[in-house]
């Protein structure tokens, strides 16, 4: 094994969307921050969107899922027990490489579900805390929207406005305006107006196999650029082992496969994961060592557990006009909060949010499009196509599921990775509460989708390849029994080992995370700095 | 399937070539002026495809023989010398009894022919990838906004 010498003050492992928020925070001070990443850099202008094959890379190379992208720096997940797949990218950026940019914050209420509902658990922080770096994080990514949405309290100003609807947006505000429903335009992570050096969004479509405008707020083109200037190093190929500890019993660093394929070591005085909800628990699982025997930081045995994806349902309306819906970023227009709180009237707590979706290409179409109807073949194949291409608008239906600790991540006992560092597996299944919220936002999309017009209503009741949100799998809490990390951040066994991604999350809300993800590493990264004497030493 | 990219043709004899020709033009046959998939030379693309991909093409010459086989068994010919509605009954025959092998095939079917720029622009559409023209897009109205306004606050406080 070979050492990389110097012992760095914060290491952090992950540079996506919460590793980057919270290098460059660190680095902004002045604090010696360096990041660890299994994948690399890419070249927004290689992306396949500038390419004739650019539907086809989304099958292969650009897939979303790693299991079927299959990329050196990707690793399996076993998820045969989950009708939920996961979705991941490793790389500068990670997941927001391929996401689609929706960028709702999570609601004041989703911080209190035990006060206000009854289940699950209250957050240790609450969203008023976190309002200040929901802020910060919007201007550093550029957020396109329009302030005064009666869903949330009143926002900061917007960097950009908001995303163009096109024919699919007013068509669709328009059923929404007879039932009387709430609809708002998205809040974008993609500029509609050059800011900070990046170019406006040109409406291209697909957003999810990487903008090559920089228009898309991917943390390699927003915090990175930012974090190394001031000094942060990124170490790019680096596939983390294990986190290894002292006999003090705290971290001392990583042992980690690098891009030679040797076996390396870097020392740090503090370590931060930020692995996404299932990296990390895989990570600290395989952490083991006399004093952490069932993985680090895990004498609650929640690490693993509490595993929370959003469930999507997907409801396709096809109209007699033309929406030129495969015009525009694929999932960016509407958002609709009519059922977002709790009514218990409806059959279920807590609640669902309907993020309206646009369509894609000629290819993606006869696939089946974002809900999976693939177009039948035959003779009747190009009435059904023609009925369709460009015609269709898509309601995602996205739930709350919470936190239930059988839907966990281990080890799987034999998958690996290319490195032999054991793979993840997973498993889930929906609640009965769950399963009733997603049947009465399918009938509610419907209904709505309907009164915009639609002549015929697609339904998928429950997406597999879903799995962008992961969350919960290492949760914040004040009793060291019941949570891996405090409400900062900080893991209750291990007081130098940090986690600032989705893994912490209590619950899930109903709405993508993000925003909320950046949001909180930003706050625990200020807890850090106010704090640097006593945790940096 | 595996990640694959596509290379040169090498794959596929002269006479996997004629049956899936004659597939292809079944499951997209020709309209007005868009063509059958198989006259349009989608067989090509697949070859590539298949050079590619060992999983692919293990499955998809499979499907192949499959259909081959079950002409023969229930119509006593080979495929190709089928009648339309027989090679449709065949087809769909398959379609039942190996349903991934089948998706497979038709998934290779679809993205050869939706990505062939003379299906595109006999489509009405640009035969271009998304960028760099990108597209204008209607701003669309922000006015019925005042009316969701009106009806108050939607969030709960805690």
């Amino acid at each position: 094994m070979s050492s990389e010498n110097d012992r760095v003050d914060v290491l952090v492992i992950g540079a996506g969307a919460s590793g980057a928020a919270f290098a460059w925070s660190l680095a902004e001070a002045g604090i010696d921050v360096m990041c660890l990443d299994q994948g690399g850099w890419l070249d927004p202008a290689s992306y396949p969107s500038t390419e004739d094959d650019w539907e086809i890379r989304r099958q292969t190379d650009f897939h979303p899922d790693p299991n079927f992208r299959r990329l050196p720096e990707d690793y399996p997940v076993n998820d045969s027990d989950s009708p939920i797949a996961p979705l991941m990218y490793n790389a500068v950026g990670g997941s927001t490489i391929h996401w689609s940019a929706h960028f709702p914050r999570f609601h004041p209420s989703d911080f209190r579900v035990k006060t206000l509902d009854g289940v699950a658990d209250d957050w240790p922080v609450s969203y008023r805390q976190l309002e200040p770096f929901f802020d910060l994080n919007d201007r550093i990514m550029g957020i396109a929207g329009i302030t005064g949405d009666t869903a949330y309290p009143e926002k900061s100003p917007r960097q950009t406005p908001p995303i163009p609807f096109g024919r699919l947006g007013d068509t669709v505000a328009s059923g929404f305006d007879k039932l009387g429903w709430h609809w708002w335009p998205s809040d974008s992570a993609v500029l509609t107006a050059a800011y900070d050096g990046r170019a406006a969004c040109n409406n291209c479509g697909p957003c999810d196999i990487g903008c090559t405008r920089r228009a898309k707020a991917s943390t390699d083109v927003t915090y990175w650029p930012k974090a190394v200037a001031k000094g942060a190093v990124l170490q790019t190929h680096a596939r983390v082992r294990e986190v290894t500890v002292g006999k003090d019993g705290l971290a001392d660093g990583v042992v980690y496969y690098g891009a030679d394929g040797q076996v390396h070591r870097q020392d740090a005085r503090v370590v931060v994961m930020a692995c996404n909800g299932i990296g990390t628990a895989r990570l600290l699982l395989n952490s083991r060592s006399p004093s952490f025997p069932d993985g680090l930081a895990n004498s609650s045995g929640l690490v693993g557990k509490n595993l929370m994806f959003h469930p999507y349902a997907m409801v396709t309306g096809v109209f007699d006009e033309d929406l030129e819906s495969y015009k525009g970023p694929v999932g960016l227009s509407l958002i609709c909060q009519e059922f977002y709180e709790t009514d218990l009237s409806r059959g279920f707590v807590r609640g669902y949010a309907f993020q309206v979706l646009r369509s894609s290409g000629p290819v993606h179409t006869a696939l089946g499009g974002i809900s999976g109807h693939t177009i039948p073949w035959g003779e009747e194949h190009h009435k059904i196509f023609a009925d369709r291409f460009g015609r269709t608008a898509t309601f995602a239906v996205v739930g709350e599921d919470l936190p239930e600790e059988r839907n966990q991540v281990t080890l799987d006992a034999q998958l690996t990775d290319s490195d032999g560092i054991p793979a993840p597996k997973i498993s889930y299944r929906m609640s009965e509460n769950s399963l009733k919220m997603m049947e009465h936002g399918v009938a509610r999309a419907t209904e709505a989708l309907e009164a915009a017009g639609a002549h015929e209503v697609l339904v998928n009741p429950l997406l597999r390849p879903a799995g962008w949100h992961l969350m919960g799998t290492a949760r914040m809490g004040t009793d060291a029994k019941v949570s891996v990390v405090d409400q900062n951040g900080r893991c209750h066994d291990v007081r130098n080992l940090f986690i600032v991604d989705g893994s912490i999350f209590v619950t899930a809300g109903a709405v993508n995370p993000t925003s909320t993800i950046q949001a909180l590493a930003l706050y625990i990264a200020d807890y850090v700095k106010s704090n640097a004497r006593d945790i940096l030493g | 399937m595996d990640a694959y990219s596509t290379r040169p043709a090498s794959v596929l004899v002269e006479s996997q070539r004629a049956v899936l020709t004659d597939v292809l033009d079944r499951l997209i046959p020709p309209a007005g002026s868009l063509p059958a998939a198989g006259a349009l030379g989608v067989a090509d693309y697949i070859d590539r495809v298949l050079a590619g991909s060992t999983d692919l093409r293990r499955t998809i010459l499979e499907v192949l023989l499959q259909i081959d086989a079950t002409a023969g068994r229930e119509h006593s010919r080979a495929f190709s010398e089928l009648e339309g509605s027989r090679k449709d009954a065949v087809l769909r025959r398959v379609e039942t009894v190996e349903p991934e092998g089948f998706q497979a095939l038709l998934r290779q079917a679809y993205n050869g022919y939706y990505s062939d720029p003379t299906v595109i622009t006999s489509l009405g559409l640009e035969a271009r990838p998304p960028q760099p023209a990108g597209y204008e897009l209607e701003a669309g109205d922000l006015s019925p906004l005042e009316k969701v306004k009106r009806r108050g606050r939607m969030y709960r406080e805690v």
